[in-house]
């Protein structure tokens, strides 16, 4: 009998109230603190500065950078523009903005059609020796790969 | 690094990083019915990080059946360059413009294309789309209408 493991679908009605109760707005809102904070912090290791370095740099308490890196910190114009001045970079970075340009873009659709045997993985190892016989590769049977007729 | 000669550009670049970003199987409902005809949607993205003379070309595929009525599987490489010699070969306009070269853009995607096939072959290999290889593909089907793309 075949047995199948399908993922386990956790339907919680406490949860779907909870989640039906956060507005879009608001979730764009904690979406963008989250990745605020996490770009601060990547900037910042990229610095090479640990938390404490980057309190000195920007004047403030340690304790105070562990609650900006926690994602629930609204920051201020001002902060920020402290942030990134610390940090050397503009305030724009700190929201994700990259320099970075999309210059090229294609779709492209191809079809093939797959040979069944075409490509076979096999092992060196000589299975007609009869020292083999619970190898697991051997279930490739008198399959050889086609490389191997070409070899010198 | 690797010098790339041609009659329209003269490159120097060399592979930063080969990133997996996503990897996918959808086992059919009929697993053992073989699949003779496969299908390949392919997704070219190229990037420029002009600072730091990165190219990034994402090459997203999705592998359909024959009708196209199934998605068997996708997978989304990611080939990092760095362009040494970024500025002799990807002019920047005073508004921000990138001008690459056609024979630039073919050359890497034709690279990132043979990558995304030897990192598909390695992921998909034993599985019912072992034997879904890319094929190759005409560097020609790489063309744009421009070179130009807005910032």
């Amino acid at each position: 009998m075949n047995k199948t493991t399908k993922a386990r679908k956790y339907n919680s009605s406490k949860l779907q109230e909870l989640l039906d109760e956060v507005t879009p707005l608001e979730m764009e809102q904690t979406k963008v603190k989250m990745q605020l904070a996490v770009r601060i912090e990547d900037c910042m290791k990229a610095k090479g500065w640990n938390k404490s370095q980057f309190a000195v740099k920007v004047g403030k308490h340690p304790s105070e950078i562990t609650k900006w890196f926690s994602g629930t910190q609204n920051f201020t114009t001002d902060v920020l523009t402290q942030i990134a001045s610390a940090l050397g970079i503009e305030i724009a970075a700190l929201y994700g903005k990259k320099d970075i340009q999309v210059i090229y873009r294609k779709e492209i659709v191809v079809k093939t059609v797959a040979p069944q045997t075409m490509f076979i993985i096999t092992t060196p190892v000589n299975q007609s020796s009869g020292n083999y016989d619970s190898f697991p590769w051997k279930s490739q049977g008198n399959k050889t790969a086609i490389t191997n007729y070409y070899s010198a | 690094m690797v010098k790339i000669k041609n009659k329209k550009f003269n490159a120097e670049m060399q592979i930063r990083a080969i990133e997996l970003l996503n990897g996918s199987l959808h086992l059919p409902a009929a697993p053992n019915t073989a699949i003779a005809t496969f299908n390949f949607n392919i997704g070219i993205e190229s990037k420029v990080d002009a600072p730091n003379k990165l190219v990034f070309v994402i090459v997203h595929v999705e592998i359909k059946n024959d009708d196209y009525s199934l998605v068997l599987g996708a997978l989304s490489v990611s080939c990092i360059f760095e362009i040494v010699n970024f500025d002799e070969v990807i002019k920047i306009e005073e508004n921000g413009t990138l001008i690459i070269q056609q024979p630039l853009i073919e050359t890497l995607n034709s690279i990132s294309i043979s990558t995304t096939r030897g990192v598909m072959f390695s992921t998909f290999k034993g599985t019912f789309l072992h034997g879904a290889v890319l094929p190759i593909i005409d560097p020609k089907q790489f063309q744009t209408g421009s070179h130009k793309v807005e910032k």
